[in-house]
């Protein structure tokens, strides 16, 4: 009786799933939280309302986003619509498995910029494989009855991490002030977000990589740096936060300062029993600089229906989609008007709204690669990163000529296995 | 008529044999074969793979002179095999405490069953839940670990995230996975073949328990301890995916990951399928070469 009842319900679901006749079905795949899939959702409705002959299938994915979505473009049954992560970009579009959408750029930012960030990540030598939809970079969460409860000055734009770094007696419980407001004082700042903010540079061109650049004074005092956090004892441990999770440990007052970008936002609002506002990412050597990070559509190249797969991506990336995302209170619309736009502004938490389109705007953020190799290229570093917070013993020298090592023997690699490598970049 | 019922008998034991045929044909020998080939290859998934002869293996295998010196192409395949032996320590442990725990079940004691029972749970229990029970114990700031080791005043380290722990933490849950397990209960079962009219003869010689252990039970379960050490070793070569995967991303600096976690990061990471597999075959033959070994020489003692 209860097989009857489930195969009943399963083909009835099944059911409910079919497009009616004349409409076209497109699937639509994306990462995220529940809360990501409410406002997926959202957009899907509205946009389906505007566009009765298509029908869009959510394709939610957990964990291991890029490897899941590669199997099935192997299987040949991937996604129509793509949700693409920053770290294959790169990857998927220089082997032709996303269609490109450069004429579809071309008309979605005529009247209303691109922010320079924005263009930065996903634009290559003129041509979009993606239409960025979110881009970002890292601002500084700060419990601000935690610093008022310490007596310390409100951080502003423009601090120093060295000045981040010294607040650590006063706000950390760790080192013996049982009487400070916070546990730690925040988790490890992104290694390569302090490589950046000391002057720190992996390759000639991140564009066109020919030449190793990262043996120089900038890299060693950017590891230093990073043991300077590590070993000061106000950083979370990884495994605290790997078992804890990250925002988590900022919404029970556990951590002083978090360091994140807009998407932790919702997490947030409404969660904490303290007020928090944000700023900019803090300074090094090199100015203020961030990871940048975004989120783009991209139709793949074997969908059957890229059509209707594009008019969705123009859909999701008008005024009407920008909107219904933005609200969502994750994501940082790309282009200039938007996102110093009255209705983008106006949100809150937090206070300092500005702070996350400005980020942006200043074009100042970084990622290691724009090419094909940018995973394994990070993976080379964080596991330098890793020799030099764990082996203290060797020195940042020694560290330093062993990541020139590594990436001098992936770009050996990678010019062997590749013979026209230097012009793969999309 | 008797050629008749040879054939029936054929036929049906072909009918049971295809399923397991067919399904090892094309999961097994298919896949291992197209690894084969592919290892001489550069696949990146998404392209057709091209043909790159043996440099996958020189790459992985050889050596090259530097202004240092000579050095690894792949040093990093070096390091993870040094891991994934260094990990084989538990191995030995495991054996010698699931002895001396099927010794202990074998007596006769009060709720034997139950103790069986309770010891064999690791053994059926989800290998993704045991980790994540372990991560939760080994936290360094409210784990079960560290907590015990507060109450008689002694601070534990961080044991996933430091690099001097990280190994002998994994060791630990190894053994914890190890002595109550399969290995229990194949000891248990080995003892209990042993006839007591063995002992009964030593006992009446006069030999204590140590003699009657060193004469009478070791030789008896010396057949499984082969098997158990053989198979041991070829799981331990092939293993530590799953607990690098989940627990510690094969970090501190490389310092948990296997040569199994190796071949996952190589294909589905850095989307180089070829020298995975070059990877995985070279594991294949060090796997084979240490079992015919242990056949040769370990074999050899146990029938003589």
């Amino acid at each position: 009786m209860r097989f009857f009842s489930l195969l009943a319900l399963t083909l009835c679901l099944i059911g409910c799933k079919r497009p009616d006749h004349g409409q076209t079905e497109i699937q639509y795949s994306f990462w995220g939280s529940t809360k990501q899939m409410e406002v997926e959702k959202r957009v899907i409705d509205a946009f389906e309302k505007a566009n009765p002959d298509i029908r869009v299938r959510m394709l939610p994915v957990g964990m291991r986003y890029t490897e899941k979505i590669q199997a099935m473009m192997i299987g040949n049954v991937a996604p129509d619509v793509i949700m693409v992560e920053l770290t294959v970009y790169d990857e998927w579009a220089s082997r032709g498995v996303l269609t490109d959408v450069t004429e579809l750029a071309g008309t979605l930012w005529e009247e209303d910029p691109l922010m320079p960030s924005a263009e930065k990540i996903f634009e290559r030598n003129g041509r979009y494989f993606a239409i960025p939809v979110n881009a970002h970079g890292l601002v500084l969460y700060m419990n601000l009855d935690a610093l008022k409860q310490a007596g310390v000055s409100i951080p502003a734009d423009g601090w120093s991490w060295a000045e981040i770094l010294a607040l650590g007696p006063k706000l950390s419980r760790r080192n013996g002030n049982p009487d400070a407001p916070t546990d730690f004082l925040m988790l490890m700042p992104h290694p390569s977000i302090l490589f950046f903010a000391c002057g720190g540079k992996m390759f000639d061109d991140p564009a066109h990589p020919t030449t190793v650049t990262v043996d120089s004074q900038e890299s060693r005092d950017a590891f230093q740096m990073m043991r300077d956090f590590y070993q000061s004892g106000y950083v979370v441990p990884s495994d605290v936060s790997n078992a804890e999770g990250t925002y988590q440990l900022f919404r029970d007052g556990r951590i002083a300062f978090y360091l994140s970008g807009r998407w932790a936002t919702p997490e947030l609002a409404g969660q904490t029993d303290f007020d928090w506002d944000v700023i900019k990412i803090p300074s090094g050597p090199n100015g203020a600089v961030t990871v940048l990070g975004g989120t783009a559509l991209a139709v793949w190249s074997g969908s059957r229906h890229s059509g209707a797969a594009k008019r969705f991506i123009e859909f999701y990336a008008s005024e009407e989609g920008v909107r219904i995302v933005t609200q969502g209170g994750r994501y940082v619309p790309v282009s200039r008007g938007a996102a110093f736009g009255e209705e983008f502004l106006s949100l809150r938490p937090p206070d300092s709204m500005r702070r996350f389109s400005e980020t942006m705007e200043t074009g100042a953020g970084q990622i290691f690669l724009y090419a094909p190799g940018q995973a394994q290229v990070t993976r080379i570093f964080e596991g330098r990163v890793s020799q030099a917070l764990n082996l203290p013993q060797v020195s940042t020298k020694d560290v330093v000529t062993g990541l020139d090592r590594d990436l001098k023997r992936w770009l050996d690699r990678r010019d062997r296995r590749t013979p026209n490598s230097k012009e793969e970049n999309p | 008529m008797r050629i008749v019922g040879q054939r029936k008998e054929t036929i049906a034991a072909v009918c049971f044999l295809l399923p397991n045929l067919i399904g090892f044909l094309l999961f097994t020998l298919w896949p291992v074969m197209a690894a084969f080939l592919l290892s001489f290859t550069h696949w990146d998934l998404l392209t057709p793979p091209h043909w790159v002869g043996l440099s996958n293996f020189v790459d992985l295998l050889g050596f090259s002179s530097t202004p240092e010196g000579w050095q690894a192409n792949d040093p990093a395949f070096w390091k993870y095999l040094w891991n994934t032996v260094f990990l084989l320590i538990g191995l030995p442990l495991s054996m010698a405490g699931a002895l001396g725990l099927a010794l202990i079940l074998n007596k006769k004691i009060r709720f034997t069953y139950a103790y069986r029972l309770v010891f064999f749970l690791p053994g059926i229990l989800s290998g993704v839940a045991i980790f994540y029970l372990w991560r939760w114990i080994y936290n360094p700031d409210y784990g079960l670990l560290n907590t015990a080791l507060a109450m008689i005043g002694v601070e534990g380290p961080a044991w996933l995230t430091d690099i001097f722990w990280a190994k002998p933490a994994l060791i630990l849950m190894g053994l914890w996975l190890g002595v109550g397990g399969t290995g229990m209960l194949l000891y248990l079962a080995a003892l209990q073949a042993i006839s007591t009219e063995l002992y009964e003869a030593a006992e009446i010689d006069g030999a204590g328990a140590w003699a009657q252990f060193r004469v009478i039970t070791w030789p008896g379960v010396m057949p499984v301890t082969f098997f158990i050490f053989v198979m041991g070793i070829i799981g331990g070569l092939q293993g530590g995916f799953e607990m690098a995967y989940i627990m510690t991303q094969g970090g501190p600096y490389g310092a948990t990951t296997t040569v199994g976690y190796y071949i996952y990061t190589m294909a589905y990471e850095n989307f180089q399928m070829g020298y995975a597999a070059a990877v995985a075959w070279v594991l294949f033959v060090v796997i084979l070469g240490i079992t015919l070994l242990n056949w040769r020489f370990g074999g050899k003692n146990i029938t003589s």
